[in-house]
């Protein structure tokens, strides 16, 4: 239930010594020119565009249009060519204070949330672009009496959409699924939240059973309905799924693991100061700390700097990565004409 | 989540915007005839201003102790104690005419300031909204500094803020649960107002009545844009500081715009407009520390925003872009020192 039973934290947390390695080495960092020399980098003018998913074959990133100038009014939900930098809205907003919250798609289906009631986005709604005949379905959308869900992000894979949602006034998270076209609704699981879809498994956190277990995450299979439990993450504060293994980040955020395939060990790959919003693929780790934008290689077992910015972190999918960047080192506003920079998986070394 | 208007009090000219009042069945609640801001006010916001300017110049050798000395006697004698100019201050300066004084404030100092996480009631904040961002850390600030306020209301109960947050929102005075006595977050639905009025500054009002029973009383809290980092920098060490007694905390109002900086755990495509509560500095005023309201309620963990409620090591200078910016739902707005 998401009520209002707030009590207080607690004080000041104390120093806390640097969490358990788990393995032997933290990669080296290393700068991107020195990492990938000969990796065709694409930037892109950031003033009328954020970028939020990319498709996983790589050719189309997902966001929303802004107007270039300040103060950057939202325009829609959009569609950029990654390889032309054309933006391409779906539609403008009805609401100016709506915003697109998450988006996920492929070459035939987009799918985004809209909310506007920042910052919980609980007056949420679920849309589908039929990326070939240009018709934009309602899928679902917050309870209109007393809507529940703070925040929404879906995930897509094969034409279906997951994501996790309050429904009902007993609080319970359920992971829901949806057909792209709008058919056969199901609810996957409960006490359940968070879903991410790579074809046909769904990953999700599960709440403890008991008070003071930490929570875990399973997948299932969403042809089989098959479960199964995912050993090694707990209390994960942030996870990513690729369709072989995860990533995920402590719960104290300074920890960040992959464990890949999803039977095996976890591996410590970095460590540091708020560590959050990790994503992953065959090739590459992203996730935003302190110190700005990083990618894990899992091939050449380094990783790379990205971008200075404070906090930011990369987009990707299976055969792309991007991430906001400023070309500017003397910029007096480290934020004022940043570029979106592109690279594709295909052409690391 | 709060009103799209802003006002510089202090050094800069008053600056107004309408208030963004889109409700139509506001109730009918007067505001406190003691919310007013005189010229004298500004006066005093403005000298503690160039003071705590003088702190800073006085840290780093480049004026004299006696001059920091005279100076701070002098603003006692013409304005009485503030925020981080004390008696206490200017008696021990006057202690040791003749002594090289340890020049404050230090390289890195917090206080030991309780994060509250916001609250949610649906009567008040739009169904769903997690909107109780400015109460909460309203709720940080003024239960470090005073548990219990000038007119014997609290706002902890068993570690719960739940009440304290509530009655800063509306239920505290009269017209409650619409009071406008302090933060009006109930009044203007569920947002807590940077400004209203050029008489009607919520948040360091509040703070000032809360304590003095004056709203323009000590500590005379003030709203204010900082004009550079720097800027910025010496108002956090001089509150935080305050001479090494126990210092004020600070609260920012921030706007948090597309493709620019955020707080640690909030998602980067989201404008987002907030409050927090800024309790300490490292690297000489390099970094800032804050709570997050948003940390232990109901919008964390949900793979979206991710919060710690002590957040350290975030960049002063990205605090003072989230304080000026401006987004198209809001800002800029400021700090309240």
């Amino acid at each position: 239930m998401l009520s209002c039973s707030p009590a207080s934290s607690g004080g000041q947390p104390l120093p806390s010594a640097s969490p358990a390695s788990t393995g032997p080495t933290i990669p080296v960092l290393m700068d991107l020119a020195a990492a990938w020399p000969h990796v065709p980098l694409r930037t892109w003018d950031s003033s009328g565009w954020v970028e939020i998913a990319i498709t996983q074959d790589g050719k189309a990133a997902l966001g929303e249009a802004i107007v270039p100038t300040e103060p950057h009014a939202r325009i829609g939900p959009a569609i950029m060519d990654r390889a032309t930098g054309k933006v391409t809205v779906i539609r403008p907003f009805s609401n100016p204070r709506s915003q697109v919250v998450s988006i996920a798609g492929d070459n035939n289906w987009v799918a985004w949330v809209e909310g506007s009631l920042e910052p919980s986005f609980a007056d949420w709604v679920l849309y589908s672009y039929d990326r070939q005949t240009g018709q934009i379905r309602t899928l679902a959308a917050a309870p209109k009496t007393y809507p529940f869900t703070p925040f929404l992000a879906v995930s897509m894979s094969d034409d279906v959409i997951v994501w996790s949602a309050v429904e009902a006034p007993d609080g319970i998270f359920h992971v829901y699924a949806v057909n792209a076209d709008g058919g056969d609704l199901r609810i996957l699981a409960a006490n359940a939240k968070g879903p991410q879809i790579s074809w046909p498994w769904v990953v999700y956190d599960e709440k403890p059973t008991t008070a003071g277990a930490p929570a875990t995450l399973a997948r299932q299979n969403i042809e089989t309905g098959e479960v199964r439990s995912i050993e090694g993450p707990a209390d994960a504060s942030y996870f990513a799924y690729d369709g072989e293994g995860v990533a995920w980040i402590s719960a104290d955020s300074q920890s960040l693991f992959v464990q890949s395939p999803l039977e095996s060990s976890p591996s410590l790959i970095a460590s540091g100061k708020h560590l959050q919003f990790v994503s992953v693929n065959q090739r590459l780790v992203g996730w935003g700390q302190d110190k700005g934008a990083r990618a894990y290689d899992r091939k050449l077992k380094v990783i790379i700097q990205l971008s200075d910015l404070h906090g930011f972190y990369p987009v990707m999918s299976a055969q792309a990565l991007d991430w906001l960047y400023q070309p500017n080192p003397n910029a007096p506003n480290p934020y004022d004409g940043t570029v979106w920079r592109e690279v594709n998986v295909g052409d690391l070394p | 989540m709060r009103k799209a208007a802003f006002v510089v009090v202090g050094l800069v000219a008053m600056l107004m915007m309408p208030v963004n009042v889109s409700a139509s069945k506001r109730p009918n609640v007067d505001v406190p005839p003691g919310k007013h801001l005189t010229a004298r006010d500004i006066a005093r916001s403005s000298a503690r201003h160039a003071l705590a300017i003088e702190l800073a110049q006085w840290s780093s050798g480049q004026i004299s102790a006696s001059t920091i000395r005279n100076d701070v006697a002098s603003f006692l004698s013409r304005w009485g104690p503030t925020t981080f100019v004390s008696q206490r201050f200017g008696a021990q300066l006057a202690d040791t005419p003749d002594v090289a004084l340890d020049p404050g404030p230090p390289g890195a100092y917090s206080l030991s300031v309780t994060q509250y996480p916001e609250t949610n009631p649906s009567g008040y904040c739009q169904p769903g909204v997690s909107c109780y961002c400015g109460p909460a850390a309203a709720v940080s600030v003024l239960q470090f500094l005073q548990p219990t306020s000038h007119d014997g209301e609290t706002l902890v109960a068993n570690g719960n803020s739940s009440s304290g947050q509530f009655g800063l929102a509306g239920n505290f005075g009269g017209g409650y649960p619409w009071s406008r006595k302090y933060l009006e977050t109930n009044y203007w639905g569920g947002e807590t107002p940077w400004y209203v009025s050029s008489n009607d500054l919520p948040m360091s009002m509040s703070f000032n009545y809360w304590i003095s029973g004056q709203y323009t009383g000590f500590p005379y809290y003030a709203n204010y844009r900082p004009t550079s980092v720097s800027d910025y920098e010496t108002l956090l060490k001089s509150d935080i500081w305050n001479g090494a007694a126990p210092g004020f905390p600070l609260a920012g109002d921030v706007e948090e715009k597309v493709n620019s900086v955020h707080l640690w755990g909030h998602p980067a495509n989201l404008e987002i407009e907030h409050w927090i509560a800024m309790y300490g500095y490292a690297g000489s005023g390099y970094y800032t520390n804050y709570v997050d309201p948003v940390a232990g309620s109901p919008l964390n963990g949900n793979y979206g925003f991710n919060v710690s409620a002590y957040n350290s090591s975030f960049l002063s200078s990205d605090i003072f872009t989230l304080v000026t910016d401006a987004g198209p739902n809001g800002g800029p707005y400021g700090i309240v020192w």
